[in-house]
């Protein structure tokens, strides 16, 4: 388990901070103009936010000053049912804050709306970029990625991690905003009263200790849960995926045992979380709540010693919250920002995952004439586990070669590498004297047509799937390979023929009938070089056989390469290579290396005999009582 | 049906009442938090009166000052207790729920499997359970507080003003209103949004798992330019949704109520009729205000999030496709282990499907034997197996084992029963040991070892570095389509079943090697009834009973000597091969 999960780790990377952070900037430098837009927004409702509390505290200052002198001669406004003259005078100097008030706070509400609106917009087109350059990079990943990393995973990262990250570009924006009001309120207290400025500014250390101390646990537990999460998304994935075999043994109860331990698992970690997450406000608002205890108290000590009068304690506990929220935020904003900075991580490991298969500098492109070199030809997949040894080889344009050897002899490895699905680890494949790490990987890809064991089809109708490497394709050159591949019949009894609905991976279909819809998609591409890779080990022996006798004609000035199990098949092509351990061990035609009576004979006697009708016979004395 | 069916309204009720205590402690330190919140700016507002009156002294300055900063203490504890217990609760509940659908996927029927897509279930699994998540906390919380607050602190507002608080409640019918435009608008965003997400994931899956045949067939920018504009769609909705949102923010409303109550309060103070101090505490008290409707907003939408999520795992949870346990099942005693079919016939998609994949198989099967199935591709011996499994019921007829409706057996019996090698064999990322154990999780190492040996796939397993202990990669990657095959036989011979069924499980394997395993096979299933989806003819001939079968119809049975003279199905499969003598009965098409 622990070697296993080395493995999967060597893919992904710690990044720093500050490489994290050069990084996002690419992607936000390109808003350059909504930022600025932003940015002079933040500025904008930084400096706004101060005011209303000195609107409030003017006004106070005018009402609770009884002594206001009695009005000056010349008075407009009506003199009211309501309203003595010394009223109409102290009205007079309150109702311009009360009014100012009501303007600044319409301004601060409407720049909050413009400004969450083109936050929305950046973030998400960020995010669809973010996206698809991890989506770009998957698909250019080495196969051994896909062989090492679990689907579920890989698919979390590109939707719950982006998810994560739009969080923190929302929370990024409010952060600098939260920033600017910060100053703003403390310049602002400075310049009204230094003495209670220094009890609200006491509070900010107790802040920033919590607050560091909260980033810090959240940030653990978070990647702890999300790992659990992990987990169990790809715990219910391959349930799911797996799901006929568990039926099929009835394991439905012990899988729901084990699913139930790894999800209580990650409701142990999201309670940890819980714990980090949730504290951090709490404790926040308890030292706001201080400093309220402190303004008043000292303020009040002050007051009594004429050192500053009650609309300055007004002001001040009106401005401790507009002091403390930013700061609480921008320290509270670190989780988020943290959690962001994970995600990135995750994502960004995706993006830069190391590749080794990769078009050269200058790429051959091609037209492929098929003669295939294979040069001491080395492979492993994992090291120390040689796959294939000292593999030479030269198949000409045009032959048809069929590789035989037991189960693990390498045979499916040579396909893989043929395709440059893996690179090898000693010696060079050559194509038309070409080594194929010189070509354009697409040039060279398509030009090579392979039908593999496992089949894969995607969900969609079956002539999309016929028609996947060529989507042009007309509807006669696809009746064509129908009728090579003999998948007719089949089509008709479909509920909508050709036109029927695959559902994923090509279910509806049986694993002979996927294999002819795959063979048939490959042969639509009209491949210079066909690899069959037990292309109809699940279709019918007679089928094949009628396969087999279509495809001779259409082989014919193609080198085709045929890993089969069939007798047949073999039969009919120009040589056999044996591979026997990753190595090659005898070439030749059938009659020939039967004469030899060596592995091939060997073979042939335990693997392909049994298909002819003496063997039939012989092998009667298993079955009998 | 007079019996009502659960929404999924009260589905995600009864989730939530399920946590009795966690709720009680949410509610219960919810109160005590908003209770000191709004209790607060009362506290505010004495010490002023008192800075203003003409005998105002120091010491009850510092007393009103302590109350404060108990209040403050408090407020904290509580406030920490009850956003606490609600993140508990919503994990508690996501954990209870993802359980529950994961159980429930477990439980659904083949066909619903073969039918939806992975992506789609795990769409709902994943980011469904995490948006109940986020609408249990801090959703219900935010809601619960916003409602609290508007209760205390309007009661309060009310007590010390009772004309100014008309003014609120003046405001608050456009206040309503705008919530429920707000709420209008943002349910069909809501919806396109879910959707597709399901829908991305689906396709990111597909594209993952089928890497190979884009690579081999470079299609990688087709794949691109598709998820590309999947992403745009996404973009595009989730853009609607932040505008709307950020449209509706704090609402406008609000932020006019609290200034003009300013306003008017000065009018008030001046009047006579207020005084300062309360003055004060009702500025403070309007901004307890603002975090509520900025509460209320999310809260709202959230929970059209939420439910919505909530409605989708509900709706697949509920789809009535699993394969119905009988009420009263009939205990098992298969002696003879004699397998009928009775008039079975079936088509797929709960029997719409326009095609019948069997039509009126009638079939009798003797215990102890052996019975080859063969057929072209898609004509139906696949579907057979299954209805003897029972991964699906026949849409028509019945399967009967010693005269047992298998309908009315328990599934787990039946299932513990039947042994199966599947045609596609899927193994588990787990070891190898774990695999070949997986429907006898107690096995010992002898017992494992015992099947793989009979199974030849103790030789292989041997020469990976871990032996037992390799970890198979996902989907089976690192093991070759011959070597999983011999795991899948280990697996099913570890479970000692009554029957097996071989579904074309030998094709990759040589000869040698499928004489040992029939061998053994033979042996381990002495008066056990086997069927063979094979193409190995030694295999079809040697059978006790062939059954030929053509576009989901029997065309003949028999043994081979009788088939190969009357049947031409089965004799294009020996045709290649030898020389058969002339067929003695023309067979009508």
């Amino acid at each position: 388990m622990s070697e296993e999960d080395g493995f999967k780790k060597s893919y992904d990377r710690q990044y720093g901070d500050i490489e994290l952070l050069k990084r996002f900037w690419r992607y936000l430098k390109v808003y350059k103009k909504y930022l600025l837009f932003i940015i002079v927004g933040i500025l904008a409702t930084a400096v706004v936010t101060i005011l209303p509390p000195s609107m409030v505290q003017s006004a106070f200052e005018a009402l609770a000053d009884r002594t206001n002198p009695f009005p000056q001669a010349i008075d407009f406004m009506p003199t009211s049912l309501f309203l003595w003259k010394f009223q109409i005078n102290l009205w007079r100097a309150v109702y311009p804050y009360a009014i100012g008030y009501v303007l600044l706070s319409l301004f601060l509400w409407l720049a909050q709306v413009l400004l969450g609106i083109v936050v929305t917009i950046v973030s998400q087109r960020i995010i669809k970029r973010i996206q698809m350059e991890t989506y770009e990079s998957l698909q250019e990943h080495d196969l051994m990625y896909f062989d090492t990393q679990s689907t579920g995973q890989i698919m979390s990262r590109i939707t719950n991690d982006s998810q994560e990250l739009n969080d923190m570009i929302n929370v990024v924006s409010q952060f600098v905003a939260n920033f600017f009001i910060l100053f703003a309120v403390l310049i602002w207290m400075f310049v009204i009263n230094w003495r209670l400025t220094f009890i609200t500014l006491g509070m900010a250390p107790f802040v920033f200790i919590v607050a560091f101390f909260f980033r810090r646990i959240t940030r653990l537990t978070t990647g702890k849960w999300r790992a659990a999460i992990g987990e169990v998304n790809a715990s219910f994935q391959e349930s799911v995926a797996g799901i006929s075999v568990a039926k099929a043994f009835g394991r439905e109860k012990k899988s729901k045992e084990e699913f139930e331990v790894i999800n209580q698992a990650t409701f142990y970690h999201a309670k940890k979380r819980a714990f980090a997450v949730m504290g951090i406000w709490p404790l926040m608002d308890g030292i706001s709540t201080i400093g309220v205890f402190g303004i008043t108290l000292y303020g009040s000590w002050l007051f009594f010693g004429s050192l500053a009068s009650s609309d300055v304690i007004l002001l001040f506990l009106l401005l401790l919250n507009r002091f403390l929220y930013p700061l609480v935020r921008v320290a509270s904003q670190f989780s988020v920002i943290q959690s962001g900075f994970a995600a990135m991580e995750r994502i960004f490991s995706i993006v830069d995952a190391k590749k080794e298969i990769v078009n050269p500098a200058n790429p051959i492109s091609k037209e492929l004439q098929g003669q295939i070199t294979f040069e001491d030809v080395y492979h492993q997949y994992v090291q120390g586990e040689l796959v294939l040894k000292n593999i030479n080889l030269k198949i000409q344009p045009g032959e048809s070669i069929a590789v035989v050897g037991h189960t693990g002899a390498g045979k499916t490895t040579i396909a893989s590498l043929l395709m440059r699905f893996y690179d090898i680890s000693k010696g060079s494949i050559k194509i038309d004297n070409v080594d194929i790490r010189e070509y354009d990987l697409h040039n060279l890809r398509s030009q090579i047509g392979l039908v593999s064991q496992d089949v894969f089809l995607f969900s969609g109708t079956v002539l999309d799937n016929i028609r996947y490497g060529n989507p042009q394709a007309s509807l006669s050159e696809v009746q064509k390979v129908i009728d090579i591949v003999s998948a007719q019949e089949f089509i008709d009894a479909l509920p909508d023929g050709l036109e029927t609905e695959l559902g994923e991976r090509g279910k509806g279909l049986s694993a002979g009938q996927r294999q002819m819809v795959s063979f048939a998609r490959t042969l639509l591409t009209d491949p210079k070089i066909l690899i069959l890779d037990e292309a109809t080990a699940a279709v019918d022996a007679y089928t094949e056989w009628k396969i087999q006798e279509a495809l001779d004609k259409l082989l014919a000035d193609r080198t085709s390469i045929v890993i089969a199990h069939r007798l047949t098949t073999i039969k009919n092509s120009d040589r056999i290579i044996v591979l026997d351990l990753g190595e090659i061990v005898e070439e030749g035609n059938h009659d020939s290396l039967m004469t030899k009576k060596g592995l091939y004979s060997n073979l042939y006697e335990t693997y392909f005999k049994h298909q002819s009708a003496e063997w039939i016979s012989e092998i009667s004395d298993v079955f009998a009582d | 049906m007079l019996v009502k069916k659960m929404g999924y309204k009260r589905w995600f009720l009864k989730h939530l009442l399920k946590e009795k205590l966690l709720s009680t402690i949410l509610l219960v330190f919810l109160l005590v938090f908003i209770g000191t919140v709004s209790i607060t700016p009362l506290f505010i507002g004495n010490i002023f009166n008192e800075l203003a009156s003409e005998s105002s002294s120091f010491k009850v300055i510092m007393s009103i000052a302590l109350f404060i900063a108990g209040a403050g203490v408090i407020r904290a504890v509580a406030d920490f207790t009850q956003s606490y217990a609600n993140e508990v609760l919503a994990h508690k509940i996501t954990k209870n729920v993802t359980e529950e659908f994961y159980e429930n996927m477990l439980e659904k029927s083949q066909e619903f499997h073969d039918r939806i897509r992975i992506g789609d279930i795990m769409a709902r699994a994943t980011y469904d359970t995490r948006q109940m998540n986020i609408f249990i906390s801090p959703g219900i919380k935010f809601l619960f507080e916003a409602f609290f607050t508007l209760l205390f602190s309007v009661s309060l507002m009310v007590w010390i003003s009772p004309k100014l608080t008309l003014l609120l409640v003046a405001a608050l019918p456009f206040y309503i209103i705008a919530m429920y435009e707000y709420n209008k608008k943002l349910r069909p965003i809501s919806k396109a949004q879910m959707e597709q997400n399901s829908l991305l994931n689906a396709r990111l899956q597909e594209s993952v798992t089928g890497i190979r045949v884009i690579r081999a067939f470079v299609k990688e920018e087709k794949e691109i330019n598709e998820f590309d504009d999947e992403t745009d769609k996404l973009r595009d909705i989730n853009t609607r949704r932040g505008i709307l949102s950020a449209r509706y923010y704090g609402v406008v409303v609000t932020v006019l109520l609290i200034s003009s109550s300013f306003l008017w309060g000065s009018y008030e103070v001046i009047n006579g009729d207020l005084s300062l101090g309360y003055l004060i505490t009702y500025v403070f008290l309007m901004m307890t205000l603002m975090m509520p409707t900025w509460q209320i907003g999310w809260g709202i939408t959230q929970f059209q999030i939420g439910m919505a999520a909530a409605k989708r795992i509900f709706e697949m949870k509920e789809r009535e496709e699993y394969v119905p346990e009988s009420s009263s099942p009939i205990e098992w005693q298969s002696k003879q282990g004699t397998i009928s079919f009775m008039n079975v016939s079936f088509s797929y998609n709960g029997g719409s499907s326009r095609k019948k994949a069997l039509s009126n198989i009638n079939l009798e099967v003797p215990g102890g034997s052996t019975v080859a199935i063969i057929g072209n591709p898609g004509s139906g011996k696949s579907t057979l197996i299954k209805l003897l499994m029972r991964l699906y019921d026949p849409t028509q007829g019945s399967i009967y084992i010693d005269g047992v409706n298998i309908k009315d057996m328990r599934l787990s019996d039946l299932r513990d029963h039947i042994g199966v090698i599947e045609q596609e064999v899927f193994l588990f990322s787990k070891s190898i040991r774990d695999n070949i154990a997986y429907g006898k999780p107690n096995a010992t190492k002898e017992e494992i070892e015992e099947a793989s040996e009979l199974a030849q796939a103790h030789e292989f397993i041997m020469s990976f570095e871990k032996g037992y202990d390799t970890i198979i990669g996902e989907r089976g990657v690192t093991l070759s389509g011959g070597q999983k095959q011999r795991i899948a036989i280990a697996r099913a011979l570890l479970v000692d079943p009554s029957f097996l069924i071989l579904d074309d499980a030998s094709s990759a394997i040589d000869a040698e090697t499928e004489r040992k395993i029939q061998t053994a096979i033979a042996n381990v299933l002495k008066n056990r009834t086997t069927f063979i989806i094979t193409h190995r003819l030694a295999t079809i001939k040697h059978a006790d009973l062939i059954i030929v079968l053509r576009n989901g119809l029997l065309k003949d049975s028999g043994f081979h000597d009788e088939l190969i003279l009357r049947n031409i199905d089965y004799r294009r499969l020996f045709e290649r091969f030898s020389e058969l003598p002339p067929m003695t009965t023309i067979e009508e098409n």
